[in-house]
């Protein structure tokens, strides 16, 4: 068995807001292995950002984390203080983020932002810093790489600029990345483009991922083990391939009819009746009964773990696949 | 979706936008020749209105265009001590000058990292420097002026100093405010993800990007600096009577405006007023130029 990177247990985050209490992630509990790839699926406010936020200690007021733990290697990263979190971050644990307009310093160089990352971390002289930068830069197939060190981000296409963010979260080789939909504000061409290289780069290093998107097809391909989040909870866990071909809990079934390539062409598109819960006022027991075929009066309470098989489980009174 | 084209860089199309006005650039030109003007006094200078063996008293008062005993032209007349007003202009100017941009900088140096402070690590640190902040501008700049000259005393850097203590939280409020917009972006949580220091992110990260506000806030701030030195050496509590500042000339010729030597006052209060007025051009400008709401 392969070592456990990340360990995840019943983490809830919280914000407290004028409309109420929202718990963003809700005892989410989740691990990821040495050199595997998690895909953490989930509409927009499923709480599946505020997960890699969390893990990223980057939650602010009125945002906190209430409850649960979150251990890298034999280190509780809720317990760390200001300092040790700042050595795991960007050097052992880095994230990537979805605008690669916006997480780029817009007056800073791109040489700038490499070096001053790599120098936070290592005792490393500048000639040796761009050499590093240049090289990853290659990797990332930036063509010339030197010429692009010197620009400014607004000088490079949104295609470059997030495989220079991807370059600057891979510099310190860390072992793993939150991949905050790295790929979502990019055209289909690119998006393939940067996968493929991010892929050949993270096999390479045997990097562990924990790849957030909304795009189950994107998903797919990165994945190998899947997360699909409801409401700020994991509503269904299984390896890739078989959670898409069978889903077990019905938000992750209606989640994959509603994908247009998937629907026969002439008749309406399939969705999910209903709209995503406020998270101020979720139903009790399972926050997707309302919009649920197979819901009966159970499902208003809280619906039990069910393990489908060794490798799956699902958060679910009704999941397709259970031996009654 | 983002935008794929590269642009270009936002201190570039700035300029480009700055130029489109040609009544800012005659006033950045003026700025310029005045700031030459103030900084090659010594050899720009007819006569070094400091050194008293080439002042005659005896050529004092004399009208524009007149000439000294020994054929020296005293092209804008001289002053009550006989001194060139066109030299006595030019050094006034360097003082004048002097004293503003130096006092506009540290205030800004003091007010820019006071305001970057109370915007990133909040809570009790913000509403410490943002109380101090509002008592200061709760008081009239002249007010608090006046009060620590007539404490301390006259001399340069007194000067120097109320003005600073009178200036800097202005620079800190507008440098929290457009901080604490910078720092809500993705770029801020990006840089923290990567581990670096607050010292880092605040001072290399969040600074760059809040140098507008300050840019245009500093502009407009030297010239208030420069009037409100001017108006404290025109009220006897200002420079000493040695280090003649624009202010000073004009003050020590008010007493003979009414005997129709006008010159003495008029020169260095013209020469004040277009200082003044082209800096504030300019910082108009700016303003236009580097607002991101005004912005096309």
């Amino acid at each position: 068995m392969t070592q456990c990177i990340l360990e995840i247990r019943d983490l809830t985050t919280r914000f407290e807001t004028k409309q109420g209490i929202a718990n963003a992630v809700d005892r989410l509990s989740l691990q990821i292995y040495e050199g595997e790839v998690v895909g953490l699926v989930g509409e927009s406010g499923s709480g599946k950002s505020m997960t890699g936020y969390s893990i990223m200690g980057l939650i602010e007021p009125p945002g906190s984390i209430v409850s649960g733990s979150i251990r890298y290697r034999d280190q509780d990263l809720c317990a760390l203080d200001k300092d040790q979190l700042r050595q795991l971050r960007g050097d052992r644990i880095a994230m990537i983020f979805q605008d690669p307009m916006m997480s780029l310093n817009p007056v800073l160089r791109i040489d700038t932002q490499l070096i001053e990352t790599l120098k936070a971390h290592r005792a490393i002289d500048k000639q040796h810093a761009i050499q590093r930068a240049t090289k990853l830069l290659c990797a990332m197939g930036i063509p010339s790489p030197e010429a692009r060190l010197r620009q400014y981000p607004h000088q490079l296409s949104g295609g470059m600029r997030q495989r220079i963010a991807i370059a600057i979260a891979l510099l310190l080789e860390p072992d793993l990345i939150i991949a905050d939909e790295p790929t979502t504000a990019l055209d289909v061409t690119i998006q393939a483009q940067i996968i493929h290289e991010f892929q050949t780069l993270i096999e390479g290093r045997g990097t562990s991922v924990l790849w957030i998107t909304h795009d189950l097809a994107v998903a797919s391909t990165m994945a190998d083990r899947l997360a699909i989040m409801y409401a700020g909870q994991i509503v269904e866990f299984g390896p890739a391939v078989e959670v898409l071909k069978t889903p077990a809990h019905p938000y992750t079934a209606g989640l994959l009819r509603s994908i247009p390539s998937r629907n026969i062409r002439g008749k309406p598109l399939q969705q999910i009746p209903g709209s995503t819960p406020s998270l101020t006022h979720l139903p009790p027991g399972c926050p997707f009964a309302p919009r649920c075929e197979r819901a009966t009066s159970v499902c208003s309470t809280e619906p039990p773990l069910q393990h489908i098989s060794a490798s799956r489980s699902a958060q679910c009174h009704f999941p397709w696949g259970m031996s009654s | 979706m983002i935008n794929l084209v590269p642009q270009e860089h936002p201190w570039r199309s700035a300029w480009h936008h700055y130029c489109q006005s040609p009544f800012a650039v005659i006033a950045l030109i003026v700025c310029a020749i005045i700031l030459l003007a103030a900084a090659f006094a010594p050899w720009l200078a007819p006569q070094n209105p400091y050194d008293l063996n080439v002042i005659d008293f005896f050529d004092s008062k004399l009208p524009p265009g007149s000439r000294a005993s020994n054929d020296f032209l005293y092209v804008l007349g001289t002053d009550g001590q006989g001194r060139d007003m066109f030299s006595a202009m030019l050094y006034g100017l360097r003082i004048s000058l002097f004293v503003g941009v130096l006092s506009g900088l540290v205030a800004i140096l003091i007010g820019m990292s006071l305001g970057l402070m109370a915007a990133y690590l909040g809570g009790w640190v913000d509403s410490l420097i943002m109380r101090v902040v509002d008592f200061m501008l709760g008081f009239p700049t002249i007010l608090v002026a006046l009060m620590l000259l007539a404490i301390l005393g006259q001399g340069v850097d007194k000067v120097i100093f109320a003005l600073i203590l009178v200036q800097w939280a202005y620079f800190a409020r507008a440098v929290r405010g457009a901080a604490l917009v910078e720092r809500q972006k993705e770029y801020i949580e990006a840089a923290q993800s990567l581990g670096l220091s607050d010292q880092r992110i605040m001072f290399g990260h969040i600074m760059p990007n809040c140098l507008a506000p300050v840019i245009v806030l500093g502009t407009m701030q030297v010239a208030s600096a420069i009037s409100t030195e001017a108006t404290l050496s025109f009220l006897g509590l200002g420079l000493p009577i040695t280090e003649p500042s624009l202010g000073l000339l004009i003050s020590n010729g008010y007493s003979n405006m009414l005997s129709g030597r006008y010159w003495i006052s008029v020169y260095p209060g013209l020469l004040l007023l277009v200082t003044v007025f082209s800096i504030n051009v300019v910082g108009d400008r700016l303003r236009d130029v580097l607002n991101p709401r005004l912005s096309r």
